[in-house]
Formats: C-alpha cells, sequence, structure tokens
C-alpha cells in the first residue's frame, strides 16, 4: 500500500525525516513533509487514509495531485511558500478539514469546490495573486479566521452575513475601496485589519463592540467614525490623511496603543487625558503645535513617539511612567 | 555559516535604502525599536515596502536565529509581485 511511498522518499533521500516503516506509515496521523524542496507530490500521498494533519509548507510544489482526495481523514492542511498556480476541484472531497492554509502561492483564483468545505474554521490564502473572491465563500459558516491579505481584491463580496463566529479577519494589502456591508454583521469580530488599501471612509463600526484590534493605516481616510468600540484595545491609523481624530475617541477607556503617525493631525482633542489605560501613543509625521493640558493623566503611558511635528522637548510633559520618547532620546 | 547563506546574505532585501540582508541584521541587532520603528532605519522609507521578508527578518533576529533560505525565498516572492 505504501509501496510506491516509500520508493518516493528513499529515491528523494526524504529518509531523515519520514519513516520508510510501513507499519508506521498506516498509522501515521502526522506527517510532515515541510522544508524538503519538494516540486511534485507523488499520487502515492493517498494512501494516507487516517492522516490527520499534512505539512507541505516551504516547499517548490506547484500543484497538488488529484489523489489528495483519498485523504478523508485529515483536518489540517498547511501549504504555506509553495508555488501552487492552481488547486485542484478534488480538494472538495476533504469533508473533515477545518484548517488549510494556502499563504504565499501563485493562485491567481480559488475553485468554487473549496468553499464547499463547510467545516473550515481557519482559512488563509494571503500573499497570492488573487483579484477576486467568490460569492460561494458565504458558505462558510463556520469560519472563525480568515486571511486574504496582499493580494489584488479590489471588492470584497457579500459573504459575511451568516459568519457570526468570525472572530479574525485581516483584508490588508489588497486594492478594496469600499467594504461590504455584511461586515457589519459579524458579531464576535474581535481583530480586523484593513492596512493598505483603498479606503476613504468606513462603514459604521458600532456593532463591533467586541473589536480589541484595528488597522486601518495606509489607507486613504479623512473621516472616522469609531462609536461604539468599547472594548477596542488596539488602533493603528498610520499613514492616512487625517486633520484631526474625533473626540469619541477619549471614549475608548481600555485602548492601550494609538498610532497616527504620517497623517496631518494639527491637534490632539483636549479629553485625550481620558485615555487612561493608554500605553504607546504614536503620533510622528503630523502638525502637532502643542499637546492638550489633559495629556498630564495619561499615567500609565510609556511609549511616546512625536518626532516631526513642530514640538519641542520642553512641550513633552514629565510622565513618571513614559520609558521612552523618540524627541528626549 | 556555509556559502549559500553566506550568498543569499549579500542580496538586497528592499530596493528602499538598497540595503542588503547582512546590513539589515546589523540594523535590527543594534536597536531596541519595535518593528514599525526599526523597519524605517533600514528602508529609510515611510513606505510599508518589503513587509514580509523584513518582518521575518526582524522576528528572527529577536529569535536569534536566521534561516537564510527562507528570507530567499521570501525576497524572490516579493520581487516576482
Amino acid at each position: 500500500m505504501f509501496g510506491e511511498f516509500i520508493r518516493w522518499i528513499k529515491a528523494n533521500g526524504y529518509n531523515s525525516k519520514v519513516s520508510t516503516d510501513p507499519k508506521v506509515l498506516a498509522q501515521t496521523t502526522i506527517l510532515d513533509l515541510s522544508g524538503l524542496h519538494i516540486r511534485e507530490l507523488p499520487d502515492s500521498i493517498g494512501a494516507f487514509c487516517n492522516l490527520s494533519i499534512l505539512k507541505l509548507s516551504n516547499n517548490r510544489l506547484d500543484t497538488l495531485p488529484s489523489s489528495i482526495k483519498e485523504l478523508k481523514a485529515l483536518r489540517n492542511l498547511q501549504c504555506e511558500n509553495n508555488l501552487l498556480t492552481s488547486i485542484p476541484p478534488q480538494i472538495k472531497e476533504l469533508q473533515n478539514l477545518i484548517i488549510l492554509n494556502l499563504n504565499g502561492n501563485r493562485l491567481t483564483t480559488l475553485p468554487t469546490e473549496l468553499f464547499e468545505l463547510t467545516k473550515l474554521t481557519r482559512l488563509t490564502v494571503g500573499t497570492n495573486f488573487l483579484t477576486a473572491l467568490p460569492k460561494e465563500m458565504k458558505n462558510l459558516k463556520k469560519l472563525l479566521y480568515f486571511s486574504c491579505e496582499t493580494n489584488y481584491i479590489e471588492e470584497i463580496p457579500d459573504v459575511f452575513e451568516l459568519m457570526h463566529s468570525l472572530y479574525f479577519l485581516d483584508l490588508s494589502y489588497n486594492k478594496i475601496s469600499v467594504l461590504p456591508k455584511s461586515l457589519s454583521k459579524i458579531a464576535e469580530l474581535e481583530t480586523l485589519l484593513l492596512e493598505g488599501n483603498r479606503l476613504e471612509s468606513l462603514p459604521s463600526l458600532s456593532n463591533h463592540d467586541m473589536l480589541i484590534k484595528l488597522n486601518l493605516s495606509n489607507n486613504q481616510i479623512i473621516k472616522l467614525d469609531i462609536e461604539g468600540l468599547e472594548d477596542l484595545q488596539i488602533l493603528n491609523l498610520d499613514n492616512n490623511n487625517l486633520t484631526a481624530l474625533p473626540e469619541e475617541i477619549c471614549s475608548l477607556s481600555k485602548l492601550n496603543y494609538l498610532s497616527l503617525s504620517g497623517n496631518r493631525v494639527e491637534r490632539l482633542p483636549e479629553c485625550i487625558g481620558n485615555l487612561e489605560n493608554l500605553i504607546e501613543l504614536d503620533v510622528e509625521e503630523n502638525r502637532l503645535k502643542e499637546l492638550p493640558p489633559s495629556f498630564e493623566k495619561l499615567k500609565k503611558l510609556k511609549n511616546l513617539y512625536v518626532q516631526n511635528n513642530f514640538l519641542s522637548k520642553e512641550q513633552i510633559p514629565q510622565l513618571p511612567s513614559l520609558e521612552f520618547c523618540d524627541l528626549l532620546v | 555559516m556555509d556559502f549559500k547563506a553566506q550568498e543569499i546574505e549579500l542580496k538586497i532585501i528592499c530596493e528602499c535604502g538598497n540595503t542588503t540582508i547582512k546590513e539589515a541584521i546589523e540594523i535590527f541587532q543594534e536597536t531596541t525599536l519595535p518593528y514599525k520603528k526599526a523597519k524605517k532605519l533600514v528602508t529609510k522609507c515611510n513606505k510599508t515596502c518589503c513587509r514580509r521578508p523584513l518582518m521575518a527578518l526582524f522576528n528572527m533576529v529577536e529569535f536569534g536565529e536566521i534561516d537564510y533560505e527562507q528570507i530567499g525565498f521570501l525576497i524572490e516572492q516579493k520581487n516576482e509581485r
């Protein structure tokens, strides 16, 4: 049963990493073939009917054999950093798959069959050449974690309506200018990464009262609506077109990290001192001429980046908690 | 360090700053700044360029072990885009 696979292992010198004992292979549930410079996977991979985890990352695979459909027990398939240009439609046979990692390949499209894997909870397709996501993605109702960062996607389809449990969504480094309305339906969302897109504004995020991390850096945002984000701890607004921050930002009482470097902000809100849990503030490269008096109330502030504004050292309040300020180095 | 690693070490990791992997390692080793700021020391720009290889290298420097082959792959991957 494993004869052909064992011959392949021996012929390619993978013996040090993979057993060549048929009895061991028959009971194998985890097969780690990562980092072996593999260019082609043999059809005999289909013999591993008990396999639960298959690690193929960091190889040179440009395709997966259709025999992969035989891996009926597979729950976790790792294919990061290969040269995959397509995914065989037979992937739909892997009905027990819950984790699929296709980051760092050369995929231009995803087969609709992939979205028949309705048990998927974690799907990562970042750093590929995707220009679109199919509307069939809406079938993945159990998704908890989805990343399609660093692709060429202009429009995200309205697929999130029933993804109530999604807690991590990374759409960074695409070409998105408008977000889908169904984004607001993701009740459990904790991390939303939208860095490096073409967003000028955002839909209301007020339904995302569980959001902990929001990254909007490197967009073209002019105006910000952050009402209702009472659990937010990390907010990154670097490199946008903001000229001011809304007063509502002062109500983010759990905020630890606020970054808005590379904007055109002329003054911080008077109430900035209300951010009593703020640990790090980065306002580098703005147009600040002064810091509001309430700044002295930031009792937990440890790291402060204020270079490239119109501020002098003397304007930095002496905060006992402050461990680093780039202007004072 | 083997010959292949020495060869990879001389590759340019980012066009911004025209910095080699070797030089970037030295910069990352000498700073205590977080990635976002340390990256600017390497690229001398404010863009989010060369993110994957640079971030991977920064993490490897922090971890104390450099996988040159992996960094080389990530640079190639970036150059193909």
